[in-house]
C-alpha cells in the first residue's frame, strides 16, 4: 500500500482511496506526515433505555464497578502527570474530581432505580449537568461541558468494555471524534505523533494538553473519523489547521522540506521561550505579539509573546460584518484576558473607516485615510464608543487589560476619552461590577502631530504605542494603498527615524513606556534600530516574537544607541539602510 | 443537631473556577454535616464539584452558606474562611 502512495506522484489523485483536504482550528503548532489511527466515535446509546426491577440491583452494581474502576484509573493518570507542566497536571486533577464527584454518582443510582440502564442513566445525568453549564454567562464554564462529555465518554465505554488499544497508535496520527483527556494521555505515552479531532474548542483541555507536550493538533475537522480510514497517509498541517489525507507525492515532498525547516528553527529558537527578554548590558526590552482573534492569541502565547502588544478590536467588526453590542465585546475581551492572564492585553478601541467599514459612516470618502475615523468616529458616535469601553472596563476585572486610542493628533481626544471612562467607572462602581479602577490608558503615535503634541500627551496617558505604518504614510504623505506612489511609502525615511527617536526621547524621560506595533518592529534590519532609539516594547507577529527576541538578547543597547545617534543624522533611508544591513 | 446560615462573597479575581471549588468541595467532605450554598435561588451541594461549578460563581458574587448536622457552626466558620482568604488568589 505503501509503494502505491509513493508511486502516484505522476497522477495529482490517488485512485486507490479516498484524498482530500480537510480544514479545522489549529490547536497546538506544528506539522507531522505519518499514518492514521483513527477511533470511531463511542455508542449510540439510547438515553432512555428501561430495564427490569430485577435488573435494578444488577445495573446498580455494574455502575460501581466500573466506577471504581475509573477512579483507579483516573487517580493512576494524576500521579504520573505530577512531574509535567502544571497545566497538564490541573486538567487531569480537576478530571479526577469529577470522578470523584459522589453526588452525582448518587443521582445516576437513583435514575437506575427509575429502571433505566446504566448506560442511559449516566447519559442522562451528565447531559442534565451540561445543560447548566452549557446555560452558564461565564464562558470558561461553558467550555467546560466538554469535560463532563468526557467524563461521560468514559463511563459509558467501560459499561459498553469496549477498551482501545494505545499502543496501536504508536507513531501515528491520532483521528477522533473527541478524546479525553485521560485517553489522550494514554495516547501521547503510546506515542502518537500528531492529533486530529472533530470537536473541541481552543481553549479545551485537549488543546490545552496538546500544547503541553508539543503534539502538533488540529481541531474541529467535521467528518475527520469518518472520511479518514486507519493507516490512511496524512499530513496534519496544525500552523494552517489543514489536514491532507492521501496526499499526493508532490505535496508530500513540500511538506517534508517544510518540516526539516522548522525542526531547525526550532532547535535553535526553542529554548527561548522562558527567558526574559533584554539586552547584553541588562536593558529590558519586552517582546509582546499583535494578535486579534483566539487563536492568534494562543499562537502568541505559545510562541513566546510576553504580552499582547496590540489587539485590533475592529477585526471582530470586520469578521462579524457588524459592531458586536457591548455583551459580545464584554464576553470576548473577557475570554482574551483571561487567555492571557497573567500576561497583560492592550485593547486598540475600533479604528474604523470607510475603506474598513461603512456603516453610520458616510459613504465614498475622497480620502478615507484623512477623514472620519479612528478616534474621530468614536467620540462623535458616544452610544458606541461607551459601549465598547465599558465592555472593556468589564473585561479588566483581572488587571490585564490596558486601553488604547487610534488617530489622536490632540489633548482634547485623550480628555474627552478619559470623561467618558471616569463616568462609566462610577456606573460600575453604583452598580457593584468589578474592573480595574487604574486601567492603563494609551495612545497610538501614528500622525505627526501627536508627535510633535508629546510632550503634552505624557501628561494624560500611560503608554505610547507607535504604529510606523501610519505615521509613515501620514509624515510622508503617501498612500499606503495606492500603488502609484508605493517607491515614496518609505518606513525607514529619516523623517520617520527621527520621530521614533524624538518620541522615545521624551517618552522615556517622562518615564512612559514606549512601544512599536507596526510592520517596523518584525523588519529584521529594523529590530537594533528600535532598541537603539530606545523603544521599551517591540509588539510583532506571533510567529516573529521568538526570532526577535533572539536578537535583543544578542544586542548591547549601549553600543546601539551610540550608532544610532551617527545614524539620526544620515540623509536618506539608503544611507541609513546600509549601516544597519552592514552592522549586522 | 444545628442548622446555620451565612453569606460569604467570592473574593479572588478569577471566580469560583475548578482549584477553588475543587478546595470548597475537599473542605466540605471533612465536615459530617450537610453543607449546601445558595446563589439567585440555586441550592446545591457543597460537596460535590459538578455542583459548585454550576454555580459559577464569579468575582464579587455573594452566595449563602448552609451547614444542617453536629458540626454546622465548624463548616460555616471554615467555609467563610476560605472565601474570606480568596482561596489562596489574588
Amino acid at each position: 500500500m505503501d509503494n502505491n502512495f509513493i508511486n502516484s506522484s505522476d497522477s495529482d489523485t490517488n485512485h486507490s482511496k479516498g484524498s482530500g483536504i480537510l480544514k479545522g482550528i489549529p490547536a497546538s503548532n506544528g506539522i507531522v506526515v505519518g499514518k492514521c489511527f483513527v477511533v470511531d466515535d463511542v455508542i449510540n446509546i439510547i438515553a432512555n433505555e428501561l430495564i427490569s426491577d430485577e435488573e435494578v440491583g444488577n445495573e446498580i452494581t455494574r455502575l460501581e464497578e466500573v466506577y471504581r474502576l475509573i477512579r483507579a484509573e483516573f487517580d493512576e493518570a494524576y500521579h504520573k502527570v505530577q512531574t509535567v507542566s502544571n497545566s497538564v497536571r490541573a486538567i487531569i486533577e480537576s478530571n479526577l474530581f469529577i470522578v470523584n464527584d459522589v453526588y452525582i454518582e448518587k443521582e445516576i443510582v437513583n435514575i437506575i432505580k427509575d429502571r433505566h440502564s446504566a448506560e442511559s442513566s449516566v447519559i442522562q445525568v451528565f447531559e442534565k449537568q451540561k445543560t447548566f453549564f452549557k446555560k452558564s454567562k461565564d464562558p470558561i464554564l461553558r467550555e467546560r461541558s466538554v469535560e463532563l462529555d468526557h467524563i461521560k465518554q468514559r463511563l459509558i465505554s467501560k459499561l459498553k468494555q469496549q477498551e482501545i488499544v494505545y499502543s496501536n497508535a504508536k507513531n501515528k496520527i491520532l483521528i477522533v471524534v473527541n478524546v479525553t483527556p485521560n485517553d489522550l494521555l494514554h495516547f501521547v505515552e503510546a506515542g502518537i505523533i500528531g492529533m486530529v479531532t472533530e470537536v473541541g474548542g481552543i481553549a479545551s483541555h485537549v488543546s490545552i494538553m496538546a500544547r503541553a507536550y508539543g503534539l502538533p493538533a488540529v481541531i474541529g475537522v467535521k467528518d475527520a473519523a469518518n472520511l479518514i480510514s486507519n493507516g490512511d497517509n496524512a499530513i496534519v498541517d496544525a500552523y494552517a489547521g489543514s489536514v491532507y489525507y492521501n496526499p499526493n507525492y508532490t505535496l508530500l515532498k513540500s511538506y517534508k522540506i517544510k518540516i526539516e525547516k522548522i525542526r531547525e528553527r526550532r532547535e535553535r529558537l526553542g529554548k527561548l521561550i522562558d527567558i526574559e527578554s533584554m539586552t547584553k548590558d541588562n536593558r529590558r526590552v519586552i517582546v509582546s505579539a499583535n494578535a486579534d482573534k483566539y487563536e492568534e492569541v494562543m499562537e502568541a502565547i505559545i510562541n513566546g509573546a510576553e504580552n499582547i502588544g496590540l489587539m485590533r478590536s475592529e477585526m471582530m467588526i470586520i469578521s462579524l460584518g457588524k459592531i458586536p453590542d457591548e455583551k459580545t465585546q464584554y464576553e470576548y475581551y473577557h475570554k482574551l484576558a483571561q487567555a492571557v492572564y497573567p500576561k497583560k492585553i492592550t485593547i486598540r478601541v475600533f479604528d474604523i473607516g470607510s475603506d474598513k467599514y461603512s456603516e453610520g459612516i458616510p459613504l465614498s470618502e475622497n480620502n478615507p485615510a484623512l477623514g472620519f475615523r479612528g478616534i474621530r468616529y468614536l467620540l462623535a458616535s458616544e452610544d458606541l464608543y461607551k459601549a465598547q469601553l465599558r465592555a472593556i472596563l468589564r473585561a479588566s476585572s483581572m488587571k490585564n487589560i490596558k486601553i488604547l486610542l487610534p488617530m489622536i493628533c490632540s489633548i482634547s481626544e485623550v480628555e474627552d476619552t478619559k470623561r467618558i471612562i471616569d463616568s462609566i467607572k462610577q456606573e460600575l462602581i453604583s452598580q457593584d461590577i468589578p474592573f480595574d479602577n487604574n486601567i492603563a490608558v494609551g495612545v497610538m503615535i501614528e500622525t505627526p502631530a501627536a508627535v510633535i503634541m508629546l510632550a503634552e500627551l505624557c501628561k494624560y496617558v500611560d503608554f505610547f504605542s507607535i504604529g510606523t505604518n501610519d505615521l509613515t504614510q501620514y509624515t510622508l504623505a503617501t498612500d499606503r494603498d495606492n500603488s502609484l506612489v508605493t517607491n515614496y511609502y518609505d518606513t525607514f525615511h529619516p523623517s520617520v527615524i527621527r520621530q521614533i527617536k524624538y518620541v522615545s526621547e521624551i517618552a522615556n524621560k517622562a518615564g512612559i513606556p514606549i512601544s512599536v506595533c507596526g510592520e517596523l518592529a518584525g523588519h529584521s534590519a529594523a529590530t537594533e534600530l528600535l532598541i537603539g532609539l530606545g523603544v521599551n516594547e517591540l509588539s510583532v507577529a506571533p510567529s516573529l516574537c521568538l526570532e526577535i527576541k533572539s536578537k535583543i538578547l544578542s544586542s548591547n543597547y549601549a553600543k546601539l544607541k551610540r550608532i544610532m545617534t551617527k545614524l539620526i543624522k544620515l540623509p536618506d533611508s539608503t544611507s541609513i539602510l546600509s549601516v544597519l544591513e552592514k552592522d549586522k | 443537631m444545628e442548622e446555620l446560615e451565612k453569606e460569604v462573597e467570592v473574593r479572588n479575581r478569577a471566580g469560583l473556577h475548578t482549584r477553588p471549588a475543587a478546595m470548597l468541595v475537599k473542605l466540605s467532605a471533612k465536615y459530617h454535616s450537610e453543607i449546601y450554598l445558595i446563589k439567585d435561588g440555586f441550592t446545591i451541594n457543597a460537596k460535590s464539584i459538578i455542583g459548585v461549578m454550576t454555580l459559577a460563581a464569579e468575582f464579587g458574587a455573594k452566595l449563602m452558606v448552609r451547614a444542617e448536622g453536629i458540626d454546622a457552626k465548624e463548616a460555616i466558620d471554615g467555609i467563610a474562611q476560605l472565601f474570606d482568604d480568596g482561596f489562596g488568589e489574588p
